[in-house]
């Protein structure tokens, strides 16, 4: 059954593609924070993931008259950010080494100043993120963060299912890692 | 310690049930290996899932919709609206008198010479081509086709045993399409001629009409 949104989105997709801009800017202020958040999540770099995320929006537009209806537009989007974070990994081979991750956080002891800890803890996860390849990157951050279940991701990244558990499985082995390495505690 | 890890990590993913929680909760008890494993995991996941949300810049929307192709082109834009675009038309009477003139005038001259604008009528079906397009799956409860031919919009094929037909009347062009099994699989048909890949990752199969 369509829901409401969907039904509105179809209808907006359609001004779209009779060229009617209003329509789309509804659509790009609707998933900016979406697009925005995962382009951040992938490259760790803010003014990368807007360029990234504007850019995804550009070929969307372009790209319209082969979204199919029936599909989610979210989905469509995913997989078209996704592929420009993966252009832009492969460009640059954006990793950093678990040593380097390491040495953020020296002194492992307790912390006594809880707010400064859960900060950079964030900055921790981040850079831990940035330290694992891209496709182990990508089914952590649609899995885990975007709350997506596998399925979804098999639609979006052309991955089946089983491969994509396998992969969450290693990336969070990984991860645990080198958050470890780093020096955060459990709990 | 590797069906522990099994356990550890459909927990993780939520696909656990009563026997493997069970087994989750005595190994926890029982094993520190396990625990170790299973706190860290569960601590980098739960990073993952309350990590901050970054928000894009306010200017973002503005600055995409300023680097729209259409955005791009002001002259083009200001071409359709005089074409397209609505307007107010002010008249006097001089003027309304004379369009009445000439539109009287052309009405009279077009009934007397012929048409220099050709009609047509039975040769429409001529600039037609039925194209038959058949897949075979006898396990599929439907299938559709999505193309350029129908704006992506999905129609229905006829199935007759394990085949999905449908017939579509199709001017000379090349068209893009794909089925659509159980209204979610998108399958590029597999006796087409040539591919286009969509440039997200799937592929449409190609199709070529000639009169």
């Amino acid at each position: 059954m369509m829901t409401d949104q969907h039904t509105d989105e179809g209808e907006l997709i359609r001004k779209c593609r009779d060229n009617d801009a209003d329509a789309y800017a509804v659509l790009v202020d609707r998933y900016k924070a979406m697009a925005y958040n995962v382009a951040y999540r992938m490259t760790g770099d803010e003014d990368t993931a807007k360029d990234l995320a504007q850019e995804s929006f550009i070929s969307a537009y372009g790209a319209l008259k082969q979204f199919r209806f029936g599909s989610k537009f979210s989905s469509w989007l995913y997989s078209i950010v996704l592929n420009k974070c993966r252009d832009f990994l492969r460009l640059t081979k954006d990793t950093v080494s678990t040593d380097d991750i390491a040495g953020i956080r020296p002194d492992k002891g307790p912390n006594p100043e809880q707010a400064a800890s859960a900060r950079q803890d964030r900055d921790l996860l981040q850079q831990a993120l940035n330290a694992l390849s891209g496709e182990y990157r990508e089914v952590l951050i649609m899995k885990h963060i975007e709350g997506l279940d596998y399925e979804e991701i098999a639609g979006i990244t052309g991955a089946s299912v089983p491969a994509l558990k396998v992969r969450a499985h290693r990336g969070r082995e990984m991860l645990r890692t080198v958050l470890e390495q780093a020096g955060v505690s459990h709990g | 310690m590797d069906k522990s890890r099994e356990i550890i990590h459909k927990i993780l993913d939520g696909e656990t049930g009563e026997e493997d929680r069970k087994f989750a909760a005595q190994g926890m008890e029982s094993d520190p290996e396990m625990r170790e494993e299973l706190t860290g995991l569960m601590n980098a996941v739960r990073m993952l899932e309350e990590s901050e949300r970054h928000e894009p810049p306010q200017s973002f929307t503005a600055d995409v919709m300023k680097r729209l192709p259409s955005a791009a082109h002001p002259a083009l834009a200001g071409f359709r609206d005089f074409l397209f675009g609505s307007r107010v038309l002010r008249w006097n009477m001089a003027a309304a008198l004379a369009t009445a003139v000439l539109v009287v005038a052309a009405l009279a001259l077009s009934m007397r010479t012929p048409s220099l604008i050709p009609v047509h009528h039975a040769e429409t079906t001529k600039d037609a081509v039925t194209v038959r397009l058949t897949f075979i799956s006898p396990e599929a409860r439907s299938v559709a086709v999505a193309g350029d031919f129908n704006k992506w919009r999905t129609d229905a094929m006829q199935r007759t045993g394990g085949m999905w037909t449908i017939e579509l009347k199709l001017k000379p062009g090349v068209y893009t399409y794909s089925f659509i099994v159980d209204n979610t699989t998108w399958v590029a048909d597999p006796g087409a001629g040539s591919y286009q890949d969509d440039g997200f990752g799937s592929r449409n199969a190609v199709m070529r009409v000639n009169i």
